[in-house]
């Protein structure tokens, strides 16, 4: 296809020569220590991948560090993992261990392969979008720091457990079906800058914006009003109108912490995160009560799970009353879902334990 | 249970409706029960939590 200037290039142009001679005729792999995969090929190549922590916001020195190395050990070629770990694709078998050394040299974090915490998957927090409601790097970079060991294997989990941060319930970043979920919580609706709104603001626009049809209009004072009772508190309305609408509020905004979900086929279907904490209010700049909380949720599923089995296979087999006890949190009315379909979670069995 | 039933209800509505129609939460919060896992199958999964006006700091 002609070559456009919009758009990513195809990626087939972006593979080392290795993965495109042996395109889909891959036979297995193997994890000669944390961090480093090893894939043969039916024609008996082999590419090593080394995978990097990365903190997902980078700087531009940051980058021309790691295009550098890439450039001296593997011809410049590099990706990024969903999770946006890096990966440097390394082609030459020779020259794995002289890029381990470097990396280690420039205190890089290698691991996150296999049976481990992967890199933490976050969203762009109070750094740059318009209805965040905690900083999603500043949790992200508090937990990566406990959880170091994790990420390089030095301790050992019975599975893989992989953790996300986004920062509000529009959760850009994989919270819905992550082992362990910090999601923003706007407890509160936007306040309405009456003179603004109807000064600044397109009326019908801000009114359409709603997914749950919260506003409508006020013609007292030729602005809208919110039904609280609707509203959830995604921030859209304030997206489209920023002048005369507000929803941040450093006093009632926090994160909530949910558990269990999975992408992955293996084993058991997919999964969506629940509930385990609806409330942390935020405290920046460490977050020791969302860090202490993550913490006790992976040290009792590594006490607890047997091997290869993920945080939800784990609390499935368990039961979520099991869960509740083990982790020592307190199961309140929010967990009760009261959204739509809600019934499809209500217990209507004697198959329950106490 | 069955007094709040009678009086909530609407005609030909069963019990078991009109908690789908008002909520889990609120049956319990009217009956004075405490909510606990075992009314679950499992906790919430969309972060739609409903927050009262005494509930957060003003």
């Amino acid at each position: 296809m002609a070559r456009t200037d919009f758009g990513p290039p195809d990626f087939r142009e972006l593979l080392p020569p290795v993965i495109t001679k042996n395109y889909g005729n891959w036979k297995t792999h193997e994890i000669p220590r944390p961090g480093v995969l090893k894939h043969i090929s039916y024609s008996g190549d082999v590419i090593h991948s080394v995978r990097v922590a990365s903190p997902r916001l980078v700087s531009s020195d940051w980058m021309l560090d790691i295009c550098d190395l890439a450039d001296k050990f593997c011809e410049g070629y590099l990706r990024f993992t969903t999770r946006n770990n890096v990966e440097f694709l390394v082609s030459d078998e020779a020259r794995l261990q002289p890029l381990l050394d470097e990396l280690d040299a420039k205190d890089y974090l290698i691991g996150g392969v296999g049976l481990s915490i992967s890199n933490v998957v976050h969203t762009q927090g109070w750094i740059h979008c318009k209805s965040a409601v905690t900083d999603a790097s500043g949790i992200t970079k508090s937990i990566m720091d406990n959880m170091t060991d994790y990420f390089t294997g030095k301790v050992k989990v019975p599975s893989r457990l992989r953790i996300a941060v986004a920062c509000c319930v529009n959760m850009c970043g994989a919270c819905h079906c992550s082992d362990i979920a910090i999601v923003g919580i706007h407890r509160t609706i936007p306040r309405i800058n009456d003179e603004a709104v109807a000064r600044v603001c397109e009326l019908p626009s801000t009114i359409a914006s709603c997914p749950t049809g919260a506003i409508r209009p006020n013609p007292k004072t030729k602005s809208i009003e919110i039904k609280r009772e609707k509203c959830m508190m995604c921030g859209n309305c304030v997206v489209v109108c920023p002048a005369g609408l507000q929803i941040m509020d450093p006093l009632n905004d926090g994160v909530s912490i949910w558990v269990g979900g999975k992408v992955s086929n293996s084993g058991s279907a997919p999964k969506f995160s629940r509930l385990a904490i609806p409330f942390i209010p935020n405290e920046p700049p460490r977050w020791d009560k969302v860090t202490d909380a993550v913490t006790n949720l992976v040290e009792v599923w590594a006490a607890n799970a047997r091997s290869g089995e993920r945080m939800g296979a784990w609390i499935e087999r368990i039961g979520w009353e099991r869960f509740f006890t083990l982790t020592n949190l307190p199961f309140t009315d929010k967990h009760i879902d009261d959204f739509t379909y809600a019934q499809t979670t209500f217990r209507a069995t004697t198959q329950f334990k106490y | 249970m069955t007094e709040w039933w009678s009086e909530h209800a609407k005609n030909r509505e069963r019990i078991g409706e009109l908690i789908d129609r008002l909520g889990l939460v609120t049956f319990i919060t009217e009956l004075g029960l405490k909510p606990i896992p075992q009314m679950v199958n499992a906790p919430r999964s969309n972060p739609f939590i409903y927050w009262t006006t005494e509930e957060v700091n003003k």
